[in-house]
């Protein structure tokens, strides 16, 4: 019998006018009904323009070269486009990664999920509203049909990415082709996206394309993986062999590059390097520039991939490999260590910030004005010297406000923040710029955090002069800065443009040294790099901590980066502190049940029941209780709602707000 | 893929309108030099006389020559284009830098008194202002320019907005930077692709707008003269002497196409973001 | 919605009284103005003031703008120095012929531009929309007043086809109305579809590139239910904004035009003042053009809001 879906050697080029690039390469692969197949790969791999072949949406300018792709038998890359057009939505559904992109937002969301079963089913519009809203509420939306007579726009990401869900499967397809549709949601919104999908897997029996960069949530929906790396699969098999022992050193570098809860204390191994050229497709192995094994014949010979295993096919001629594991964690370096007594570094005491939408004469010049966004709300936190503190939240909590805050880049309304004992908030001109000195702020995005008219020379030697540096040449400082970053000096006279994201982050984290500062912030400084390079990043922030005894505030939304560096961690949900400790405390009960359905989602390799939470964070009117009792897996009553939650001590230094007791909450 | 499309050759469009704009400045600059006769020659045996070997462009109801008068002239109309796209740049950029970056209060200020500006049409602005002086070549320019200043401010402040959240902005507030550094080192740089290219967009409604004054009678006066007046003093002769009309209305028009092919080949330069926009 | 209409509507009113002010400001208060348009350059300083004190031009400025602006609210906009009678009048007269100029070409415009945008759009970088692009590269270069000259020569000149200027009222017969109004609403037309054209265009192949619209296609949806259901309704956005532009951009091609084919209406009207000084023409004129840009702008507000989910439930554009 043959297969749902059959890929067999699948190739797709792109016209430039550079002249053919190309995307994809002998791409083989099957698919049962009610399976899951995953495609795995960095930003660049190919895997999207995988997904747009499967649906027949390639853009102009792509086509497929080579190869077919089989729909229970049914060849569609020759289909004619008129019957091609009919599959899609009624056999094929697809939902996309950004749900605030793939809705129209003059639609309602009813029309929107409607339009399928009136295109292929021929119902009528009122039956179609109807079956709309029951499609709704089958993915898990409540007020299906107030939902269905609204806009886009009034809909939270998770909202929308349900509707999509809810769309691609309007007509019962067969298969679903899903492109990173968890990437832009919280983690906690991820875990009930991916509930979701696959509840209605097993009531439906649709069979799923899933592709992801994200390993832990390949793993948590995949039964089949396929590893893409620059348009070559490079490994493929079932999801446990490949994700438990890769035999490609290219996903054995993925594995490695990703911190985990459970080993933190190694040094994460990246993978070194950058992707081959798009426009000279190489005869041999295209990993072979990056790869530890390499051999003269991996660049010299075609590779092929080889069954090592019944269900396991690896492209790689030294398979399988003697030493598949990640190399072995470094030994530690002597730490930097703080001189005895000395004060903290960052003092944030009762900070408080509430945004007002709209401007000061939004009333008087007809636009809308709403009640203020209380972004924070009494926070608390102190960061000692040569000490790493990691602050995790979802997106909303107020994290990069507080971030913010401490280089006044906001000013909060109440509370008081001291750098080196030194007020920021009420400083002023010259006081103020040295206190400024010495907090120095890494940015999330590489492409906008680097001034792309000023050269690298440029962008560090302004701080390093600002900083009245006089012991050598502002050059040889600059030389010297760029190898602390690890980048050779050569780098001081490119432009932004030339670099890769990665050494654009090495740049903006020299730039921030360059004054010397005391305290580094870093606000989601790796989430916008790829695996492999955020692992490289993570190590440099590591070893600037020891080396320098530079203190860090490491903000963030994945705890498990958090986790792996951090000496302490602290918890924010809308804009209260909810919990704060060690980090080897905070990995293990008791904790809030905020921070314990956070960990619970943490994506990769960790067992143990998954924590989901109802609802997503609501930056409303604010709770005169907990501010986390609406979505709280564990409320105990309207004390909850009403009653400002006490600070526990689950230790002398971790702190829980909460009304459950920590011998409560420990044994969970 | 952006990136693809830089460097390597230049646009097309910019060497054909670049080139033809400076042959044309090269010609209107040196036009006492080049130009066939003394524009204010009068020939009575050969008024309105049609093109020929001696007068390529023909002659004029005074009989002075078509193209030495049209070369002059377009000293005036290339002049007036330039001098008023100046006047709406030198106000606009520093209004629109300020606007955008301090936003708040000076912003909200700012643009609502722009709303009011803009609220008259050009020509109607224009009218006004000459109405109420004596108009000269001189004053027709600060005025054509003065009406684009709030265009040109309201551009400089959406680039400047955009670029102001940018993260290496928050980067030169984080360490302190004062605000001429800001604007002038961070944000001005990355701003000049979209206000070159909108300044030559200008341009072209500057020289139009100038021309359309003076042939209403409200801009350039005799014994001056620009395109638009010549065309508006031929206007009696369209049908005995068409060619007095149409030098100067087709060399108006080789103007606006050499200075718009050069704006988009800049747009496809510098900004190809903003490539197929209008 | 009708919170926002209001608030709108308010702004205009602000807008409209800062406008008149400005008007009154640049045409009053610049150096014996008045006085010595009346008098003509031989007038002694003696003789100025004398009529100054007639007229009440010695009084503070703002006494003056608030008589002339009690004025206007109540339909009064002054006597005409010149023709010695009052301006409302004459200014309705000539706006009534302006007026239908201003319909039928704004009419055209929208259809032409709005079609012309979205069809090469559809055939981005072919034929048809390579044909589009250069008419309407070629037709931005040419400025309104020469258009006019060169169509008069050729269809009423050379061809003479058509009447060359003046006007005749639609109850003397549609055919010569008709045949009095194509050269002047061609001019106007002619210079504005570009802009709308060129906009409607790359706003439509933006939109075609959208993720929603590939969203769509993985619906399995017909092209032209996306083009026409999904697609349309959002790049039409910006046309609406550049349509209500326009406008403004008649009001000022209609003063040229007017005065090119010897066209009865408020352009002529106002030029005419302009060349005989006479200001309380120049002001009201400027100011009833100014309140039809305005009320043209509001009408685009209210099309872009219903067109526009985001607007319609919040009154304000993100």
């Amino acid at each position: 019998m043959t297969a749902l879906l059959e890929i067999d050697d699948l190739a797709i080029a792109y016209g430039t006018t550079r002249g053919p690039m190309h995307a994809v390469e002998g791409f083989s692969a099957r698919l049962e009904r009610g399976r899951t197949l995953g495609i795995v790969g960095e930003s660049g791999s190919g895997k999207s323009t995988v997904a747009l072949a499967l649906m027949g949406l390639l853009p102009a300018g792509a086509r497929v070269t080579a190869g077919s792709v089989r729909l229970e038998g049914e060849e569609l890359t020759t289909m004619a486009p008129e019957q091609r057009r009919l599959t899609r939505g009624r056999r094929i559904g697809m939902v996309f990664q950004d749900p605030f992109l793939s809705l129209n937002p003059g639609l309602t969301v009813g029309a929107q999920v409607s339009e399928p079963l009136t295109v292929h089913r021929g119902l009528d519009a009122a039956s179609a509203m109807a079956e709309a809203a029951r499609l709704l509420d089958s993915v898990g939306i409540g007020r299906a049909a107030e939902v269905a007579a609204s806009y886009p726009h009034q809909l939270s990401g998770g909202m929308r990415q349900r509707a999509m869900i809810a769309t691609a499967l309007a007509c019962d397809p067969e298969l679903l082709v899903l492109d990173e549709p968890t990437t832009a949601l919280d983690v906690t919104i991820e875990a009930q996206i991916l509930d979701l999908l696959l509840g209605l897997q097993k009531d439906r029996g649709v069979a799923m394309v899933f592709i992801s960069h994200n390993l832990g949530v390949i793993q948590r929906v995949a039964h089949e993986v396929v590893v893409l790396y620059a348009g070559r699969v490079i490994e493929q098999g079932s999801a446990d062999a490949i994700l438990s022992a890769p035999q490609h050193p290219y996903t054995a570098g993925l594995l490695g590059s990703l911190p985990t809860l459970d080993h933190r204390g190694h040094r994460l191994t990246p993978i070194p390097g950058g992707l081959p050229d798009p426009f000279q497709p190489m005869q041999g192995c295209n990993f072979a520039p990056r790869c530890r094994y390499r051999e003269e014949a991996c660049v010299a010979e075609r590779q092929v991939m080889r069954p090592l295993a019944p269900d396991q096919l690896v492209r790689c001629r030294r398979a399988p490999l003697e030493d598949p594991a990640p190399a072995a964690p470094e030994p530690a370096r002597a730490r930097w260590a703080a001189a005895d007594g000395a004060g903290p570094v960052v003092e944030i005491r009762e900070v408080s910030k509430t945004f007002s939408r709209g401007g000061w004469a939004a009333g008087l010049f007809g636009r809308a004005s709403a009640p203020g966004m209380r972004a924070l709300d009494g926070v608390s936190l102190r960061i000692g010297p040569g000490e790493i503190v990691g602050l995790v939240g979802e997106s909303g909590s107020g994290k990069s406000t507080l971030g913010r805050c401490v280089i006044r880049l906001v000013q909060p309304d109440a509370g008081e923040i001291a750098v080196q004992g030194r007020d920021v908030l009420r400083a002023s001109g010259g006081a103020l710029r040295r206190t400024l000195l010495a907090t120095q702020m890494i940015f999330q995005n590489p492409s906008s955090s680097l001034n792309p008219r000023h050269t690298v020379a440029q962008a560090i030697g302004r701080p390093v002069r600002l900083s009245g540096w006089k012991e050598t040449p502002v050059a040889a400082r600059v030389a010297q800065l760029l190898e602390l970053v690890r980048l050779p000096a050569a780098y001081a006279d490119r432009y932004p443009h030339q670099l890769s994201g990665g050494e654009r982050q090495r740049v903006g984290i020299a730039r921030a040294l360059a004054t010397r500062p005391s305290v580094l912030l870093c606000d989601e400084a790796v989430s916008a790099l790829d695996v492999s390079v955020q692992a490289s990043i993570v190590n440099l922030l590591a070893d600037l901590r020891d080396e320098l005894g530079v203190a860090i505030l490491f903000i963030s939304h994945d705890l498990s980066v958090v986790a792996h560096l951090a000496d302490r961690v602290a918890v924010l949900y809308r804009g209260r502190l909810v919990e704060e400790g060690p980090t080897e405390d905070i990995l293990r009960a008791p904790n809030h049940p905020y921070t314990e359905a956070l960990l619970s989602a943490a994506p990769l390799l960790r067992t143990g029941a998954r924590i989901r939470l109802r609802g997503e964070i609501d930056t409303g009117a604010p709770i005169p209780g907990c501010c986390f009792t609406g979505r709280c897996h564990r409320r105990i009553d309207e004390r909850c709602d009403t009653v400002p939650p006490p600070l526990r001590h689950a230790a002398t230094d971790h702190g829980i707000l909460c009304h459950i007791p920590v011998e409560e909450l420990a044994a969970r | 893929m952006a990136r693809l499309n830089r460097g390597g050759r230049l646009p097309a469009s910019l060497l054909i309108g670049g080139g033809l704009f400076a042959v044309l400045v090269a010609v209107v600059v040196a036009a006492p030099w080049v130009a066939p006769y003394p524009y204010d020659e009068m020939d009575i045996m050969a008024i309105k006389e049609a093109p020929s070997a001696a007068h390529w462009l023909g002659t004029d109801e005074f009989g002075r020559d078509v193209l030495s008068r049209l070369l002059i002239g377009g000293r005036t109309s290339l002049f007036l284009g330039a001098a008023a796209t100046a006047v709406s740049l030198v106000i606009g950029i520093p209004l629109g830098l300020l606007a955008g970056y301090l936003r708040g209060f000076v912003d909200e200020a700012m643009m609502r008194i722009i709303d009011v500006l803009m609220s008259v049409p050009p020509i109607l602005m224009g009218l006004l202002i000459l109405s109420a002086t004596r108009p000269s070549v001189w004053k027709t320019a600060i005025a054509v320019g003065i009406i684009y200043v709030p265009v040109m401010t309201r551009l400089v402040r959406s680039v400047a907005l955009d670029l102001s959240r940018e993260e290496f902005v928050l980067a030169a507030q984080g360490r302190g930077e004062r605000l001429p550094w800001i604007l002038l080192r961070e944000i001005l740089p990355n701003a000049w692709p979209a206000i070159i290219v909108e300044a030559s967009l200008r341009m072209t409604f500057a020289v139009m707008l100038a021309a359309a004054l003076s042939f209403l009678g409200l801009g350039v006066q005799p014994p001056s003269s620009d395109w638009g007046l010549m065309i508006s003093e031929a206007r009696p002769f369209i049908d005995s002497a068409p060619w007095i009309v149409l030098g100067p209305g087709l060399a108006l028009c080789l103007t606006v196409v050499a200075i718009n092919l050069m704006g988009d080949g800049l747009r496809d330069l510098l900004d190809p973001r903003m490539r197929g926009r209008a | 919605m009708a919170a926002y209409i209001a608030k709108r509507l308010a702004a205009i009113l602000l807008v409209l009284l800062a406008v008149s002010a400005l008007i009154f400001w640049i045409t009053q208060i610049l150096p014996g103005n008045v006085a010595y348009s009346i008098l003509g350059q031989f007038a002694t300083p003696d003789q100025i003031a004398a009529v100054e004190a007639k007229l009440g031009l010695d009084r503070p400025i703002i006494v003056q703008y608030g008589d002339w602006i009690g004025g206007v609210l109540r339909g009064d906009f002054g006597r005409s120095m010149l023709m010695d009678r009052p301006v409302a009048p004459l200014i309705i007269n000539a706006i009534g012929n302006s007026i239908q100029l201003a319909v039928i070409s704004m009419a055209l415009v929208t259809v032409v531009g709005i079609w012309s945008g979205v069809w090469s759009a559809l055939r981005y970088g072919r034929l048809g929309d390579r044909v589009v692009s250069s008419l309407n590269f070629i037709s931005l270069a040419i400025p309104e007043f020469f258009w006019a000259i060169v169509s008069l020569m050729i269809f009423a000149g050379l061809l003479r086809w058509l009447p060359a200027t003046g006007y005749t009222s639609m109850s003397e017969g549609v055919g010569p109305w008709a045949s009095h109004l194509v050269l002047p609403v061609v001019t106007l037309v002619a210079g504005l579809v570009p802009h709308v054209s060129r906009l409607t265009r790359s706003s439509m192949v933006e939109t075609m590139r959208a993720q929603y619209v590939v969203a769509a296609r993985a619906k399995g949806l017909t092209e032209s239910r996306i083009v026409w259901h999904h697609a349309l309704r959002n790049a039409l956005l910006p046309t609406i904004t550049i349509l209500a532009i326009d406008v403004g951009v008649l009001m000022g091609g209609i003063v040229v035009v007017e005065t090119v084919f010897s066209y009865p209406g408020l352009g002529r009207l106002l030029i005419f003042a302009v060349e005989q000084k006479d200001i309380p023409v120049i002001q009201a004129g400027v100011l009833v053009i100014t309140a039809i840009y305005a009320f043209a702008n509001l009408g685009a507000d209210i099309l872009y809001s219903l067109l526009n989910p985001r607007i319609r439930y919040h009154g304000a554009a993100e």
